[in-house]
């Protein structure tokens, strides 16, 4: 899967943060290319791995290396907008 | 002739329909009667003055290993439980090929905390396919088992070293779709997978190398088959449990399946997170589907000693690498090399607070007996040290057999729990029964909720909460007629007292294989426990070994 398929956020009442999971061997950089095309690419990759932490921040040994690194995972969700400001 | 009547119990039928005193009669495994019944019996239970009401069902647990050892997967019976569903979480115990076994037992090791040595002392591994296992626990079974199969058992059967390190080829999830068809038909429930597992290097289980097109491909056979899919989520964070709940509704309405995710809880920093959880799932029920959210009863608090690896310790690489990798007396000879302790305090220090807060909960010496019920702070303060240098000390006198115990470590808010527990859109559960057995006791939540929740604190009717723990759990996991106290229902039944009904105070015990122990809670006001038509355990005699127990699938 690689856009959601479930019904936009105008169809819910509960607020919704917009997400994707990533589409097979998908990297910060693809990913920031597809998702955040208007955006220069740097500033793009920095600030979905702001809003993705449980993934950036995660120690995974990345496969197509062999080392420690941060690989995004097939089951992963990642984030494409900040937190929402939700009413306390 | 019948062959068990109990009498002038106050029947609470599961349905959530008020009580009422009645007869109910039993032949062979079935319900015949629930009202007066004047016919003869071959076994009379007086119910006077206790509840009579449909067997316990636990529908997240871990017992798969200990069900190889102990058909009644102790102490679940004992507090009322009759049902249990293991195999949760992405990890099942088959279908397991020869030399995959290991890692397997790695997996159970770190992430449900079921010692290496009870597997080695405990388990004969003599099956492979799923309806092999099945056949083996089968043999002896004194609870009900639903078993769910793991994905990531299933990735590892098909893919093997691959399973962790790639996506699926179309192939390779073909073939794991068969052998989830072969699972299902063998007796599985349904099938659990996990977002968030990390084996025992510390890297994703097989389930989280799975992309959408292979968790769709395996729910499109749980839809065949009109079965169930349980997750594991990120529930450490609403937004990722809200998208996981988006996730889940989306493939409830493609292939018409229930779904449960589990845990939730409530953090006391972010009150209104599984409200927001709870609202959205709701949101998504109206829209047609099915996903329910699994809420444990008891708060979460965590005990150890410094023989095993406590989960408190799992951001402290130091720490976490001593306990985990070392027998008892390398860790004391660490413990007591002053250069490896400043490294260890070094370390840890900035948890001071939760070391503060700690309990010395048991010691083996009679010096130590004073400061039991004590918090290190105290402590800290009689012997003018600190809270993590007395931690380490009072180990080393104790020969690590000093327990200290993390209370408080949230879920524990009843005015956030209890709306919980009560929703309708939420099931109780999340037990995590038979894991986590060197943490604290899974057992007794459903006393919790009979004892705290009904009776001392009035959060719920005691028909609400039956029916959360009966008729609820058994529809939605599909366990045909069970769940209720109904004419030609499977007559699992528990017997208790709703004035005394509680989980008992947790205890350290030597009873699992390898010499080994775990956290235990005895059961208080539970009279009898009647397990497909049989006594199964009562509170004079203990356990019958009526054998009994079924697979429910």
């Amino acid at each position: 899967m690689h856009e959601s398929s479930a019904p936009q956020a105008a169809d819910f009442k509960t607020p919704r943060r917009r997400c994707i999971h990533p589409i097979n061997n998908d990297t910060w950089e693809s990913i920031a290319q597809r998702e955040m095309p208007d955006s220069p690419l740097d500033d793009a990759i920095a600030q979905l791995q702001s809003w993705n932490l449980h993934v950036f921040a995660r120690r995974v040994i990345d496969d197509s290396t062999g080392e420690m690194g941060n690989p995004i995972l097939p089951s992963d969700l990642l984030f494409l907008e900040p937190p929402l400001v939700r009413e306390t | 002739m019948l062959d068990l009547v109990i009498k002038n119990g106050k029947v609470v039928d599961g349905s959530g329909l008020p009580a009422y005193i009645a007869d109910v009669g039993i032949k062979d495994d079935v319900i015949v009667k629930v009202g007066r019944v004047t016919e003869d019996a071959t076994e009379v239970i007086d119910a006077a003055g206790q509840v009579v009401a449909p067997g316990f069902i636990d529908p997240h647990t871990h017992f798969d290993a200990q069900l190889l050892w102990d058909g009644a997967a102790k102490p679940a019976i004992e507090h009322g439980v009759t049902t249990i569903v293991p195999g949760n979480c992405s990890l099942s115990l088959a279908p397991l090929k020869a030399e995959h076994r290991m890692k397997l037992v790695g997996m159970f090791n770190q992430i449900e905390e079921m010692p290496h040595k009870a597997f080695a002392e405990g388990v004969e591994w003599n099956w492979q396919t799923f309806d092999e296992f099945v056949e083996r626990i089968r043999r002896g079974l004194d609870i009900n088992v639903a078993p769910l199969v793991g994905h990531s058992v299933l990735r590892l059967w098909v893919m093997g070293d691959e399973s962790i390190k790639r996506t699926a080829s179309s192939s390779e999830t073909q073939s794991m779709c068969d052998l989830l068809d072969e699972c299902l038909d063998a007796g599985a429930i349904g099938l659990s997978t996990s977002f968030v597992d990390m084996d025992e290097r510390l890297q994703p289980v097989p389930s989280r190398y799975a992309d959408t097109q292979e968790l769709d491909a395996l729910c499109a056979v749980l839809s065949k088959h009109n079965k169930i899919l349980q997750v594991v989520h990120e529930f450490y964070d609403t937004d990722l449990t809200l998208a996981r709940v988006d996730q889940l509704a989306e493939i409830s309405l493609q292939h018409g399946i229930n779904t449960t995710l589990s845990p939730l809880f409530v953090d006391r920093n972010n009150p209104d997170g599984a409200q927001q959880i709870v609202a959205r799932v709701a949101e998504q029920t109206a829209r047609g589907a099915r996903v329910w959210p699994q809420v444990q009863t008891r708060p979460i608090d965590i005990s150890f000693n410094f023989s095993v690896p406590s989960l408190l310790f799992i951001r402290l690489p130091k720490w976490y690498a001593l306990m985990r990798f070392n027998e008892p007396e390398q860790i004391m000879a660490n413990l007591n090399d002053s250069s490896i302790r400043d490294a260890l305090v070094a370390e840890a220090q900035g948890m001071m607070p939760l070391w503060n807060k700690l309990v010395l909960r048991q010691v083996a010496s009679e010096a130590n007996q004073g400061l039991v019920g004590k918090t290190l702070e105290e402590i800290a303060v009689l012997r003018n040290s600190d809270a993590l240098n007395v931690m380490i000390d009072l180990s080393l006198e104790e020969s690590l057999e000093a327990h200290f115990l993390s209370g408080d470590m949230g879920h524990n808010d009843d005015d956030l729990v209890a709306p919980l527990l009560k929703h309708p859109n939420v099931m109780v559960g999340a037990s995590d029964g038979g894991a986590h057995i060197l943490s604290f006791a899974t057992y007794g939540d459903t006393g919790y909720l009979l004892g705290h929740f009904v009776r001392d604190t009035a959060h719920l009717g005691l028909e609400a909460a039956v029916k959360k723990i009966t008729a609820d759990p058994a529809n939605l996991w599909g366990l045909g007629n069970r769940g209720m106290l109904r004419e030609g229902f499977i007559a699992d039944i528990t017997i208790f007292d709703e004035a005394v009904v509680d989980r008992g105070v947790e205890y350290f015990v030597q009873d699992v294989p390898g010499d080994g122990y775990r956290y235990m809670r005895d059961a208080h006001g539970i009279h009898s426990v009647v397990i497909g038509g049989a006594l199964a355990y009562d509170k004079v005699n203990g356990y019958h070994e009526a054998h009994r127990g079924q697979i429910i699938g």
